[in-house]
């Protein structure tokens, strides 16, 4: 490529947002799941439910904070890296943005406070009220990103005038073709995320023998979710794919390697792994399975499958990223589904109880092994995402090279650098502090506090 | 009607950024002041900002996004052509927020404690130097930045910078006065009489100089609306000032402070606006000129724009939560 400050300028857009998105994931799952634990608290005054809000809200306020420091540079990033991209398109983007900070970044940021330092100064009620708008807040505020980002993806009501974009119908625009699967897909994700991090913590207590009632507790109530959300993200991605082969047909055919159109009735098929070369516009090598693009592509035995030669070279996307992403991806996904099963099936045969948990050595390890899973399998995804709609920023309308900011690689080089020694210092720090909690375990012995608390409020 | 939406945006982010500087500047100015103290007194100031700084922080976010949505000419030249300032703000953001986190659940409280100060210093000097770099001239072409990475550093910006650092000090000090006890509050009125007079002074400074560095400030003077409104806003300016000084000293009412350091800023953000309007980037970018399409502020309305009573409103409600006077020992909550 060309322009370096353009590449770095890219690279640093995918380093910040992939590390970024890790932490919503996390809290959008984890508020979620305290809201419905403070419910079957109230509801049945048992009080494990109590305790295990304590305990993970404190990874979720870990998270919560990485989530914050690491979100707000990319809102400015639009503005010092693509300036271009934001003064044209900021009439729509930027509009969106704005609904996103004041309709929903806002309500969790102010409850958040009552949620988590509040338990002694509002009552009970206002308690879970507060926690409600935490998890409304965060989830909301991931369906208006979704909305600007499936946008650029299938950028409905609205066409380029004279540099700057002009939008027709606001209502097309943001109920875009992308958008209703896209959010679900993502919010899905956020949910088995979650899933998989927290049974992973569950088994780490369990391998050590350590609070197994309780955390059997946990993991049980996750694989009820887990048994409903992992199937049910399969066809969510099957979804997806559609819409991509209907607006965005060149991604598809690079995240599948498929590079000549297959003649009308003689079915695609797929390739299962390959090296692809831009060059030869073909695969170095390939594997490759008889009928399955089509049925995947098409839900037909011989459907007809664009290849990427069908594009201009220069409208090509890359292929080699976005066609091992999304293997990785699918791999993953369906390894959640079998682990899910598994534990499932255990539990069913009684494999679960207090007493014989901890023998299954090898079932334990392999969830805390899968205990990064979703976050491997949602940047995997977006990657297929973001790097598929190359070479556009806004599909069709803008190119990516157009919108990068007039700011020499200098100066976006050095930030890129600090960027990525922060955030790798970050992790290592959640790591480290997250341990320490768990190190310490949850609170099973002070006093529950009493609804109403200090001031006696009900 | 619709020649009036881009002023009713221009407000509406007036409005956030105000709220911005007021809440989370206390929390800033705070910050900066835990490096000179002493780790005792450091649980006790993290306690005065509390568990509201995400609550605080949100309305810059707003006022980034209303920019955008708005003024996209305006967001895309300032961010750009202020680059490192930019990074400095975002970079000392994120050092706060995270030694905030840390801090919690560390064995090494001071360590965190310090990096907490740096990051909350950073991010001030880079809102100052942002600030500074749209008081002076940005050198645009074809609506896109056309100067060099440094060109933001120059006198008058150095001059806001630390007019900004001395200002954001003063609301800390005073936000102590106000919520702190015993040692801390004592301190924090003995610096409040030394910060509030340099924050107006260097700010007069600069007024003084952006007098010199754009042509167009000399016609301030000459329209008699607008030289009446510079006046008096620069003469509420002096009133607080004075009053400050005074309220610090007397020391009866723990509230006062804070109400005035807060009608100082007002009034010397208040005395650029009325300087510099109808401009965004003063002399350059026109209000008009800089806003999106009349439908599309008019969609960011609904949305955006109606939200924010009700923004304000729970932030109100939560903050009366967490009211009151905290215990030194930082066990408040």
């Amino acid at each position: 490529m060309g322009n370096p400050a353009l590449e770095i300028a890219r690279t640093q857009f995918a380093v910040t947002t992939a590390f970024h998105m890790l932490w919503p994931l996390l809290t959008i799952g984890l508020s979620l799941m305290m809201v419905v634990m403070e419910v079957l608290w109230l509801r049945t005054g048992g009080d494990t439910y109590y305790r295990q809000i304590r305990f993970w809200s404190k990874i979720f306020v870990l998270a919560f904070g990485i989530g914050v420091a690491s979100g707000v540079p990319l809102e400015f990033q639009f503005g010092t890296n693509w300036s271009r991209f934001a003064s044209a398109a900021g009439g729509f983007f930027g509009n969106i943005l704005a609904y996103e900070a004041s309709m929903s970044f806002a309500l969790e940021a102010a409850f958040l406070a009552v949620y988590i330092f509040g338990w002694n100064r509002v009552s009970r009620k206002m308690h879970l009220f507060s926690g409600i708008m935490v998890a409304f807040g965060a989830s909301l505020s991931a369906f208006w990103i979704m909305a600007a980002n499936s946008w650029m993806q299938t950028p409905a009501g609205a066409r380029m005038e004279g540099g700057r974009i002009a939008v027709t119908n606001y209502l097309r625009a943001v109920f875009n073709p992308d958008l209703p699967v896209a959010f679900i897909h993502i919010w899905v994700a956020a949910v088995e995320t979650t899933l998989f991090f927290v049974c992973g913590v569950c088994a780490w207590y369990i391998i050590r023998r350590r609070n197994a009632p309780f955390f059997l507790q946990t993991f049980k109530v996750m694989i009820v979710v887990g048994i409903l959300v992992a199937p049910l993200q399969v066809f969510l991605g099957d979804a997806s794919g559609l819409t991509v082969i209907e607006h965005q047909p060149a991604k598809a055919a690079a995240f599948e390697g498929h590079w000549v159109t297959n003649a009308p009735g003689v079915p695609a098929s797929w390739v299962a792994l390959a090296w692809p070369d831009r060059d030869a516009q073909d695969n170095r090598w390939e594997i490759r399975i008889p009928y399955m693009l089509s049925v995947l592509s098409t839900h037909t035995l011989r459907g007809q499958v664009a290849g990427l030669r069908d594009f201009a070279v220069n409208d090509q996307p890359p292929v080699t990223l976005p066609l091992y992403a999304f293997r990785i991806m699918v791999l993953l996904g369906v390894g959640m589904i079998l682990l899910v099963v598994w534990a499932l099936w255990k539990w069913l045969r009684k494999g679960l109880g207090v007493e014989n948990a901890a023998k299954h050595g090898l079932f334990w390890t392999l969830w805390l092994c899968a205990l990064p899973a979703g976050f491997i399998a949602s940047d995997c995804g977006w990657i297929v995402r973001e790097t598929g709609r190359q070479p556009w920023i806004i599909y069709g309308l803008m190119r990516t090279s157009d919108g990068v900011s007039p700011v020499g690689a200098g100066a976006t080089g050095a930030s890129l650098v600090l960027f990525i020694v922060v955030y790798a210092i970050l992790l290592g720090l959640f790591v480290f502090f997250t341990r320490r909690i768990l190190e310490k375990g949850p609170d099973l012995a002070s006093p529950v506090l009493d609804s109403g608390t200090a001031e006696g409020r009900r | 009607m619709e020649n009036a939406l881009p002023y009713l945006w221009f407000f509406l982010l007036d409005v956030t950024l105000v709220l911005f500087v007021i809440l989370d500047g206390a929390g800033l100015g705070i910050g900066v002041l835990s490096l000179a103290a002493r780790e005792k007194e450091r649980s006790g100031m993290a306690a005065a900002i509390g568990p509201l700084w995400y609550a605080n922080e949100t309305w810059l976010v707003i006022a980034g996004a209303v920019l955008f949505g708005a003024f996209p000419a305006a967001y895309a030249i300032i961010l750009s052509s202020l680059y490192i300032p930019a990074m400095m703000l975002v970079f000392g953001l994120m050092l706060r927020a995270v030694s905030a986190e840390f801090r919690e659940s560390a064995s090494r409280t001071s360590f965190w404690g310090a990096a907490f100060g740096i990051g909350c210093l950073v991010a001030i000097l880079g809102q100052g130097f942002i600030f500074g770099g749209v008081a002076g001239t940005l050198r645009v072409k074809n609506g896109s930045y056309a100067g060099g990475p440094w060109d933001w550093l120059n006198g008058l910006s150095i001059v806001i910078a630390a007019s900004t650092l001395a200002g954001f000090v003063t609301l800390g000090a005073a936000y102590l006065v106000r919520t702190a006890e015993g040692y801390v509050r004592i301190r924090a009125r003995r610096l409040l009489r030394v910060a509030a007079p340099a924050a107006f002074v260097l700010f007069i400074a600069a007024f003084v100089i952006m007098q010199f560095a754009h042509k167009g400030m000399s016609a301030t003077w000459a329209r008699p609306p607008r030289a009446t409104a510079v006046s008096l806003f620069l003469a509420a300016g002096v009133v607080s000032a004075v009053m400050l000084v005074r309220c610090s000293v007397r020391g009866r009412d723990d509230r006062a402070p804070f109400a005035w350091s807060v009608a100082l800023f007002l009034g010397a953000a208040g005395a650029t606006i009325a300087a510099t309007f109808p401009y965004l980037l003063p002399f350059s970018l026109s209000i008009a000129d800089a806003a999106s399409p009349r439908m599309s502020l008019a969609f960011m309305l609904i949305g955006a724009g109606a939200i924010l009573p009700v923004v304000i409103g729970y932030n109100i409600y939560v903050r009366r939560v967490f009211a009151g006077k905290i215990r030194g020992d930082g066990t408040g909550y």
